[in-house]
């Protein structure tokens, strides 16, 4: 890779480190309110959405920091890619059926209150890991290849 | 396969010490009904004889709504609340619904009634028009 690829790829993923792990945080800070933001989505009922709502800001925060600090990368995109291509569905799913609800992405801090600004915010997120995970493919081989 | 265990180990471990050391917990069960909130159940004998007005977006109350009820959500407030007031007379019952039990534009549209408007018996139906289907 060159050396612009490198600070570019360095880039995207300080910046889809930083997205989970202030999406953590957010969520985290009020479970109760991100509870009544999984349930407005009306695919799963009470007792899911309590769990949910502590674990996904849990795990939204071990991937960002996995993938800041590069612990068990690989497998941190992996599961960042299924995340997001959930949430993607999941607001898609509103979207179709003309759920009136905010993402709850981020909680009071959402700046995209429609569900498609936040569908496509999703999308560009889950490009931006499918490039990381290639890179990181594409390195393993080289470094393979070397060997 | 190991950072996996890792990851969901991590996030279990975090949630824990996440649901003992905060004081805005999500609820296991449903909430109780809250304030200036009415069930369908308890409107049952008196569904003739109430102004429905429905907060949800217009598309949606185009494509389904309770029978006469008015859209007066946050976008069409001002232009459609003479609607409401035609209808209006004192002592009847208002009843406010959005989406669901958890969309906010019921509570909003049922507060401005009362507070800009001066209307009393502004009421938001709990469970909104998600609990009018499945009755």
């Amino acid at each position: 890779m060159g050396r612009t690829v490198i600070i570019f790829h360095t880039c995207i993923r300080m910046l889809v480190a930083s997205i989970l792990i202030f999406a953590a945080i957010v969520k985290a800070v009020d479970p109760s309110e991100f509870q009544q933001q999984i349930l407005a989505y009306q695919i799963v009922g009470y007792k899911i959405s309590f769990f949910a709502s502590y674990l996904l800001p849990s795990l939204e925060f071990s991937l960002g920091v996995g993938l800041l600090f590069r612990l068990g990368y690989r497998q941190a995109l992996q599961i960042s890619m299924f995340l997001f291509a959930v949430f993607t569905i999941a607001l898609t799913y509103t979207w179709i059926a003309g759920l009136d609800i905010s993402c709850g992405c981020f909680g009071k801090f959402d700046f995209v209150s429609k569900q498609l600004g936040a569908i496509i915010r999703d999308i560009v997120i889950l490009i931006f890991l499918v490039f990381l995970m290639k890179s990181e493919v594409v390195a393993s081989r080289n470094i393979d290849k070397a060997e | 396969m190991k950072p996996y265990y890792g990851y969901f180990l991590a996030s279990i471990f975090l949630g824990v010490i996440l649901f003992s050391f905060n004081s805005k917990r999500s609820q296991y069960g449903p909430p109780e009904l809250g304030e200036f909130e009415v069930e369908l159940k308890e409107l049952a004998s008196e569904l003739h004889n109430l102004i429905w007005v429905d907060a949800r977006a217009e598309s949606a109350y185009i494509e389904k709504h309770v029978p006469n009820a008015i859209l007066l959500g946050p976008d069409s407030f001002e232009q459609n609340l003479v609607k409401l007031l035609e209808k209006w007379t004192p002592g009847i019952r208002v009843i406010v619904y959005c989406d669901s039990k958890f969309c906010d534009s019921s509570h909003e549209i049922s507060e401005r009634l009362r507070n800009e408007v001066g209307l009393e018996n502004v009421w938001v139906l709990h469970g909104g028009w998600k609990s009018w289907e499945e009755q």
